[in-house]
């Protein structure tokens, strides 16, 4: 298939007339038939599709291939199931491809696409192949869904035959066929057939603001997505498909509750305070899941930490962590499915709406931009000061405190994003994802060790696997700690860079501009 | 990349109906195969059904920029580099250079090859000429198809004489019975005599009419019989001169 230019074959077109327009210069030898089935598979928010990976199984075998449909690996073998992780498949290149992109991620099957392919060549007065022909027709279905692609065909050249290749363009072109000129992408096209929007489902965030919006409005655009991103995760979560979909609901309730605080002088008291309250709720209650998640996320990594020796007394506590998720799930699910969590979204939502009529509310009517900009240079200020004023001595909590304004003010660039140069908000996130980094690294240390350390308490009565056990939890703490001080060591450093003249005149540049793309609208 | 030559002083040995099978034997075996027919009687091409391109010459073949002359073969992997009379005038060319640049003059030539082909193989014309030596010169292995009668030993003699005159290592003879008929008494004798000797590869080519015929499909054996003993034969013929190729 490699090489082979795409040309789309109108409907209309019948390919038995097409190749006896081409009878008056070659001769035409069919070469045979094939069909393929093949289940595509790809992460909920579509990873591999973004990092232009097509994975698919046919058969007992996976295949993973670029966007043209060349392979990137060797074909592998993996269970036949209906959801796959990466460390489903056996060790090996397929595997290490997999990991980065998809990351803790399901694997769904997303689409079927079955084709069938006819190979023709063409010959010259010689018998020669002097260009090959592969029309393919595809169907595919998706649950109930069955769909059609566009029948099409590749032209494949062959070397020194250029003169020829140009012939048979020219007569595909004169018969109506068009070249897909940036490559044939059937998963692309089975995505379009089927409504499908990749961009739908990311977990990325990214709201359009229009300059002119004012604070009401652009808090009802910002919420509503938000809203739109808890409801999108809440079936994988009840259906504990993997663990993103709760981690995605958990992060855009606080963003959520973020920016109710953030904008807290700019919003109706009153109307306010019960949705605070709810979205603290709805925060507490996803919690215990998501803490299990992140130690059961680590096991190979709490593995590694630790010599071998000490690594068995880790398989009862990870057994026992399954066991308190399984509970600790059940319950999410009860809250998940309660009318509380229901009403809250519904009520939310015509809150949201009514927002910018509100009377009585007349912040709501000022211009959200000017109230960004205060918003954001108190906010950085803020940040400067508590970072300076860390020193060797510090107690750690004022690092704590930092990591938290910091998440803070990151969420609040990123909520008004579209309303500044886009490019520069995206350069000044990056600097301060190094410092984010930093204090996030050193926050999870943190709770992971008095995590463990709690656990350590908690293990009674001492049998010998919980000796074990204790023996494994004592290495964990002592490498956490350890590591945890390696970063404290390098917080001055990180934090020096982030407070640099540099960022700070970048942060200027930022208020001080506007944004092009939603100024033209005004 | 690997470069065969595939080589006698003497005419209707085999030499081309080897160069065609080993060729596809090759590519089916996964290798990305370059043969060039450096015959300017143009049999292999033939053989693939492959016109030279009309501004096809030799001269402008040692200076360079082969790659626009190669065509694609009808089958994976394999292409071509298609002869043309002018090849005649290669050894003209040749003898032009000083003696230095002579050695040298094939073997640059087919250095830009080496990224896209990991086997090439050359179809060659049957005399003993400028050509041939810089042929030896350039070829990792020479291979040689050799009839089992005392007249085609002549012509063995005479290789292994040049080998000596170029000064190139005997070991890099690869020679195989070829057109082997074992009804025939002398055939007999003659493999008996010389078949311990080390130039000689253990698999030999029968005389089969699948071969003969080849002029009338213009295809290599095995692509029109696949499980033919013909098509056999030279796959085990390929991999037995390929593995003593990398094996040193
Ligand atoms: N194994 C074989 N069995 C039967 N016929 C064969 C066999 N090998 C070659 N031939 C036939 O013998 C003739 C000469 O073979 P070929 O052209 O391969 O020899 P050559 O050494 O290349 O000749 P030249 O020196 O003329 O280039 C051809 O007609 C070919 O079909
Ligand atoms: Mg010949």
């Amino acid at each position: 298939m490699n090489g082979g230019q795409p040309f789309l074959i109108p409907r209309q077109l019948d390919v038995a007339d097409l190749l006896a327009s081409t009878g008056e210069l070659f001769t035409v030898q069919e070469s045979g038939e094939e069909s393929f089935k093949g289940i595509y598979y790809d992460t909920f928010d579509w990873r591999l599709f973004a990092a232009d990976l097509r994975f698919s199984r046919r058969g007992r075998l996976y295949f993973l291939q670029n966007r043209l449909g060349d392979s990137l690996v060797e074909a592998g073998v993996g269970p036949r199931r209906k959801k796959l992780f990466w460390w489903d498949f056996p060790e090996g290149e397929l595997r290490n491809l997999l990991l980065p992109v998809v990351e803790q991620r399901a694997l769904l099957p997303q689409f079927t696409l079955a084709g069938r392919m006819r190979r023709v060549n063409l010959l010259n007065k010689d018998e020669k192949t002097v260009v090959r022909l592969v029309f393919q027709e595809i169907t595919g279905q998706a649950q109930e869904q069955r769909f059609i692609l566009e029948p099409i065909v590749l032209v494949e050249p062959l070397r020194g035959y250029e003169k020829q290749l140009q012939q048979v363009r020219r007569l595909l072109e004169d018969a109506g066929l068009s070249e897909i000129t940036d490559g044939y992408d059937p998963v692309a096209m089975a995505q379009t057939a089927l409504s499908i929007d990749p961009r739908d489902t990311s977990s990325k965030f990214s709201v359009e603001l229009a300059y002119g919006e004012t604070v009401a409005e652009a808090v009802r655009d910002i919420c509503l997505h938000l809203r739109s991103t808890m409801l999108l995760n809440v079936s994988g979560t009840l259906e504990d498909i993997d663990s993103e979909f709760l981690h995605d609901l958990r992060v855009s309730v606080r963003r959520t509750r973020s920016l109710l605080s953030l904008m807290k002088k700019q919003l109706p008291v009153e109307g306010v305070k019960h949705f605070q309250a709810e979205f603290k709720w709805l925060g507490n209650v996803t919690g215990p899941v998501r803490d299990l998640d992140v130690y059961l996320l680590k096991e190979q990594e709490y593995r590694d930490l630790l010599p071998e020796e000490l690594q068995a007394g880790l398989t009862l506590f990870f057994k026992d962590l399954s066991r308190r998720r399984k509970r600790a799930l059940k319950k999410l699910r009860v809250h998940l499915r309660s009318a509380r969590f229901i009403k809250l979204l519904q009520n939310w939502e015509v809150f949201l709406r009514g927002l910018p009529e509100q009377p009585d509310y007349p912040q709501g009517k000022r211009r959200c931009r000017s109230v960004a900009d205060a918003i954001i240079s108190k906010r950085m200020n803020r940040i400067l000061r508590q970072g300076q004023a860390i020193t060797a001595e510090t107690p750690d909590e004022m690092l704590h405190e930092l990591r938290i304004e910091g998440k803070k003010f990151r969420y609040l660039l990123e909520f008004f994003r579209s309303l500044f140069e886009r490019d520069a908000v995206d350069e000044y996130l990056k600097h301060m994802k190094k410092l984010q980094n930093t204090l996030g690294d050193f926050n999870d240390l943190a709770v992971q060790k008095d995590m463990l350390s709690r656990q350590l308490q908690n293990l009674e009565p001492i049998t010998r696997t919980r000796l074990a056990t204790a023996a494994a939890l004592g290495g964990l703490i002592v490498q956490l700690h350890t590591h945890q001080r390696q970063v404290r060591g390098r917080f001055e450093e990180t934090f020096n860079a982030f407070a640099s003249e540099e960022n700070v005149q970048l942060m200027e540049k930022i208020l001080a501009g506007i944004d092009e793309e939603s100024s033209v609208e005004n | 990349m690997k470069i065969f030559a595939i080589y006698s002083s003497k005419g209707g040995v085999g030499k081309t109906a080897g160069a065609v099978n080993l060729s596809y034997s090759a590519a089916q075996c996964g290798h990305r195969v370059l043969l060039c027919d450096l015959d300017a009687q143009g049999a292999a091409s033939f053989y693939f059904r492959v016109r030279p391109g009309k501004k096809f010459n030799g001269k402008k073949l040692l200076q360079g920029g082969l790659k626009k002359f190669i065509r694609a073969s009808d089958y994976e992997r394999l292409d071509l580099l298609p002869a043309h009379f002018s090849f005649r005038n290669l050894d003209l060319v040749l003898a032009k250079l000083e003696e230095e640049r002579r050695r040298l003059a094939l073997q640059k030539l087919f250095k830009p090859l080496a990224d896209e082909y990991d086997v090439l193989i050359m179809d060659c014309p049957p005399n003993l000429t400028l050509l041939s030596e810089n042929i030896i010169l350039a070829a990792d292995s020479v291979v040689t198809p050799v009839i089992p009668t005392t007249l085609s030993l002549v012509a063995l003699k005479q290789l292994l004489k040049l080998f000596r005159k170029v000064g190139a290592k005997e070991k890099r003879i690869n020679a195989y019975f070829s057109m082997v008929e074992p009804r025939k008494v002398m055939h007999r004798d003659m493999i008996a005599q010389y078949e311990q000797y080390a130039i000689f590869r253990k698999v030999q080519i029968p005389y089969l009419a699948e071969v003969e015929k080849m002029g009338l499909h213009r295809q290599p054996v095995a692509a029109v019989s696949p499980a033919s003993i013909a098509a056999k034969q030279y796959t085990s013929l390929w991999l037995e001169i390929w593995n003593r190729s990398i094996g040193g």
